[in-house]
């Protein structure tokens, strides 16, 4: 009898450890973008702007409500290209009055490995038609699309 | 108002696409990780397939311009005389079926675009912009820089008529993009800070994507000034161009006719121009 409340409270042990390890791993994910949360990849922001780790607070949407709010705008470009996300306080500098990015919490999608076409003015030249990477940013609180940025 | 002939050429694909996750993230996945994907990948799909446009024609589906062309229906200005340091131009909203491209991407827009005429490359144009898949369409700033470098910009807008605008502040040396006269964005170092070449355009990338409004609706870009000597001067139109498309990287060829697009004057305004698909 002893023995099997033993091995109860063991199976618990077990089950809540790997329930906890599974939360952390999704946690990670949210923080980071699955990447390391102490870090930012260099590509995870646009090279002008000034971004690091937020950690999650109250009221902040998830990773997977950033993504969904950004496919109502992007539905074929978070399809076709490899998707990143980032929860990040950011400074951009090129961004001005309501769309004025400082010191903001976000969640920053970046989207490579696409061929993201410009337009062309008619009757002008160039051997650049097309980007391959595009960054959206959603509000890390209203989930609301801010801006996207689309560079080389 | 011009016609041109031209040939039909061959299509030449654009690059392949990446799809799934990125490589360095599958190791980290766990099976429930796994279903976690799983599911916004259906939650996206889903999305991709209520935001599908309607055909708009036989031809609408899956055809791009050859050799990654671009039709158009557009007014120019190429030589305005002296540099101007800024365009603006009101235009109207619509919300396009920008059709589907092979490669994805699909696009339609309406700009207004100042660039240096001395030059093989590099404009600003501030507009609207729809992509495949996009739900509506957003306010876009274009860069092209003098070395063939692309920065753009988009945001949200409401389905209303606005006056988009780019011009060049000597100041902080950044040329500021506007949306109804709002500062959102600005960009420096892309290689020029003046230009000659004036244009208005409706563009897609796709066989027959829509530009404008579809017949017999016109879509209206009007009041096209470019800002020289401390104050915005009209544009005087001087070619309008139509039903057809140009090879990207060959300047002036065309490679296709076709009458599915029309473009006019709104009356005896110079500055002004009517776009259209049918």
């Amino acid at each position: 009898m002893v023995e099997n409340a033993i091995r109860r409270v063991a199976l618990v042990a077990v089950v809540t450890g790997l329930l906890v390890a599974a939360a952390g791993c999704r946690v990670a994910g949210s923080v980071g973008g699955n990447t390391d949360s102490a870090a930012l990849p260099a590509d995870a922001v646009p090279a002008d702007v000034v971004a690091s780790v937020a950690p999650p607070a109250e009221g902040m949407i998830s990773r997977d409500e950033a993504i969904s709010a950004a496919a109502k705008q992007y539905s074929t470009l978070l399809r076709d290209g490899n998707v990143a996300a980032y929860l990040v306080v950011a400074t951009d500098p090129s961004t001005r009055g309501p769309v004025e990015i400082t010191d903001r919490a976000l969640w920053v999608l970046h989207v490579s490995g696409v061929a993201y076409p410009i337009s062309v003015p008619y009757g002008r030249s160039t051997e650049s038609d097309s980007v391959s990477n595009g960054w959206i940013y959603i509000d890390a609180y209203t989930g609301k699309w801010l801006l996207s940025r689309f560079e080389d | 108002m011009p016609w041109v002939t031209g040939a039909v050429v061959h299509a030449k694909p654009l690059g392949t696409l990446a799809a799934g996750p990125p490589a360095h993230l599958r190791p980290r996945l766990g099976a429930g990780l796994l279903a976690l994907v799983l599911v916004e990948s259906v939650a996206v799909a889903s999305l991709v397939a209520a935001t599908a446009p309607a055909v708009l024609g036989v031809d609408c589906t899956g055809n791009a311009v050859p050799n990654n062309g671009r039709e158009y229906a557009l007014a120019q200005q190429p030589d305005i005389g002296n540099p101007a340091i800024g365009i603006q131009g009101t235009i109207q909203h619509t919300n396009p079926n920008v059709c589907t491209h092979p490669g994805g991407f699909a696009f339609s827009l309406a700009v207004v675009t100042l660039a240096p005429t001395t030059t093989a490359t590099g404009w600003v144009q501030p507009g609207w912009r729809k992509d495949e898949g996009d739900a509506e369409p957003s306010w876009v700033c274009e860069y092209h820089s003098t070395s063939d470098q692309n920065f753009i910009y988009q945001g949200p807008i409401s389905n209303f008529e606005h006056i988009y605008k780019i011009s060049y502040d000597s100041f902080d040396q950044l040329w500021d993009c506007f949306v109804d006269n709002v500062n959102v964005v600005s960009k420096g170092n892309i290689g020029f800070t003046s230009g000659d070449f004036v244009n208005s355009q409706g563009e897609s990338n796709v066989r027959y994507g829509q530009i404008g409004r579809v017949d017999p609706g016109r879509l209206l870009i009007h009041n096209v000034n470019y800002l020289r000597g401390g104050s915005w001067k009209a544009a005087v139109f001087v070619d309008y161009v139509h039903t057809e498309c140009q090879f990207i990287g060959t300047p002036n060829q065309v490679c296709f006719i076709d009458t599915h697009y029309g473009v006019d004057q709104d009356g005896n305004f110079d500055s002004n121009l009517r776009i259209w698909t049918w």
